[in-house]
């Protein structure tokens, strides 16, 4: 028996694809019902019936709700103080399991919510594209979003109950820390203690961004790749690293019997 | 074969296990006894590969637990004593579950499922308490696996089923296969288990063949393995000096 089988990732993904389709469809199912309702609603009333916004960002926040609800809880099984020793000793290695997971909150069910939120725009006559500046998730917000939904994904290896609350204070506590410790190595070291003062969370547009000052500024500009780097590239690698580990490492529940 | 050589393992700051050795061999089904709290489950998960030694040397079946490696998973099988079964049909739970146990052998489990007289139709989690016991107990006895690890496997079963389960167990037990069995029920398994081990503070110590409750056991009223149980938690001494007597 090999000790790294594609079919065996093959068969963990196809049970976690079973195993999400209920819910997926049941919010598949609630979202038509309330288009339905809204459609009826503004049948009855004469209101105008204009579901989404033309910016597209409703799309968009639906494909980042859906992922980041679906990663919040990619280890529910590993976690639950019932089905643990079930799930270690189901015959897969650890990165089995772990790549199972990261394919299917990383690439699949993305996949499927952007297929979905294309189906439902087009319902509303829309024709959101993802991708493309219209649709409010263009490249750079795409990236964002993954390395978000990662943070989402690597909480709950961690975290057994409220995932999402908890990442999200350990993203904001530790953006917090990252901005007061460079706010005083900027000052230190350019007597400028701008930084924390450049980064935003929750713009306009819903995401993390940049004021556009100190963009002639070299030095700004060297902090602000500073950050890109440790967002792109350290995040990822550290979120991976801690999360495979977590798995790995993962012992059945205490109790002396 | 089952190895632990100084294997030490706790809960935070309590010892479980300090330096616990102990030897098991193919071809047995072992009865592992032992009051509450003892550490028999923490002792099964262990050799399963659920539950991390801190230090000391594990090897099951010429494999180390702690790796999980899934050639190892696939050669063990563990029933917890309340297992937890997914919201799926005996069938779906099949489909999505033997890939990864390329030894499972379909026909055994028909018969086992049919033996215990289970319901195809109802999803597993449906299934009463002991329902869902025969369920696992005829999964695990069909998956192949050559370490079988059982903890409390006739609690909740009725009288009939515990009738079936040992005419099964007795069934499985193969040459090259180690039963271990975790126990309070000694009367269901009396006549099944053989050697027993007696687990007291954290050690293992007695390994004892059945054959001796005929022989001087018998002669010193220890015929019974309650009894024998008994005297080993409460007297050890006696025990131990009936031993040393060979």
């Amino acid at each position: 028996m090999k000790e790294f089988s594609i079919n065996r990732i093959f068969w963990l993904i196809r049970n976690r694809a079973l195993q999400t389709l209920i819910p997926l469809g049941i919010g598949v199912l609630i979202l038509l019902g309330i288009r339905i309702l809204h459609f009826i609603f503004s049948q009855l009333t004469g209101a105008p019936y204009s579901p989404g916004d033309s910016s597209g960002n409703s799309y968009s926040w639906l494909v980042v709700l859906a992922c980041f609800l679906t990663s919040a809880g990619a280890f529910k099984e590993m976690q639950s103080a019932k089905s643990t020793t079930e799930w270690l000793l189901l015959p897969a290695t650890g990165l089995e399991k772990y790549l199972s997971a990261f394919v299917e909150m990383m690439i699949l069910i993305p996949s499927i919510a952007v297929v979905l939120a294309m189906g439902f725009s087009w319902l509303d006559g829309q024709f959101w594209i993802p991708f493309t500046e219209d649709s409010g998730m263009i490249w750079e917000k795409w990236g964002i979003f993954l390395v978000t939904n990662l943070l989402f994904f690597t909480g709950s290896t961690f975290y057994r109950k409220l995932v999402i609350l908890k990442t999200l204070g350990t993203i904001l506590a530790f953006i917090t820390i990252l901005g007061l410790v460079l706010a005083f190595g900027s000052k230190i070291l350019f007597d400028q203690g701008t930084f924390a003062s450049m980064m935003t969370f929750g713009d306009s547009d819903g995401g993390f961004a940049w004021k556009e000052m100190h963009k002639s500024w070299d030095k700004g500009n060297f902090l602000l790749g500073l950050w890109k780097g440790f967002y792109f590239v350290l995040t990822p690698v550290f979120a991976l690293s801690f999360g495979y580990f977590r798995v790995k490492e993962k012992e059945a529940h205490h109790a002396v019997q | 074969m089952i190895a632990l050589n100084s294997m030490t393992f706790g809960y935070g700051k309590k010892v479980l296990f300090d330096k616990m050795d102990l030897n098991l061999s193919p071809g047995s089904i072992y009865g592992l006894l032992g009051l509450n709290g003892a550490g028999k489950t923490s002792l099964l998960k262990l050799i399963a590969g659920a539950l991390l030694p801190h230090t000391g040397k594990l090897e099951v079946g010429g494999y180390n637990p702690v790796q999980r490696e899934a050639s190892f998973l696939a050669s063990v099988a563990f029933v917890p004593e309340d297992p937890w079964v997914p919201a799926l049909k005996p069938e779906t739970f099949l489909y999505r579950n033997t890939p990864f146990r390329p030894a499972f052998d379909r026909g055994t489990f028909d018969r086992l499922f049919q033996e215990f007289d289970l319901d195809k139709d109802k999803a597993l989690s449906k299934y009463s308490y002991g329902q869902r016991k025969k369920f696992c107990l005829a999964f695990a006895l069909a998956s192949g696996a050559k370490i079988i690890l059982l903890d409390e496997p006739t609690n909740g079963l009725d009288i009939p089923s515990k009738v079936q389960f040992r005419k099964m167990l007795a069934g499985a037990s193969t040459e090259d296969r180690i039963i271990l069995i975790s126990t309070h029920q000694v009367r269901d398994l009396e006549n099944l288990i053989d050697p027993v081990l007696i687990m007291d503070k954290g050690k293992i110590p007695f390994n004892l063949p059945m054959a001796d409750l005929g022989g001087k056991f018998q002669t010193a009223g220890l015929n019974d393995l309650e009894v024998l149980f008994n005297t080993a938690i409460s007297n050890p001494e006696t025990l131990k000096q009936l031993l040393g007597s060979e």
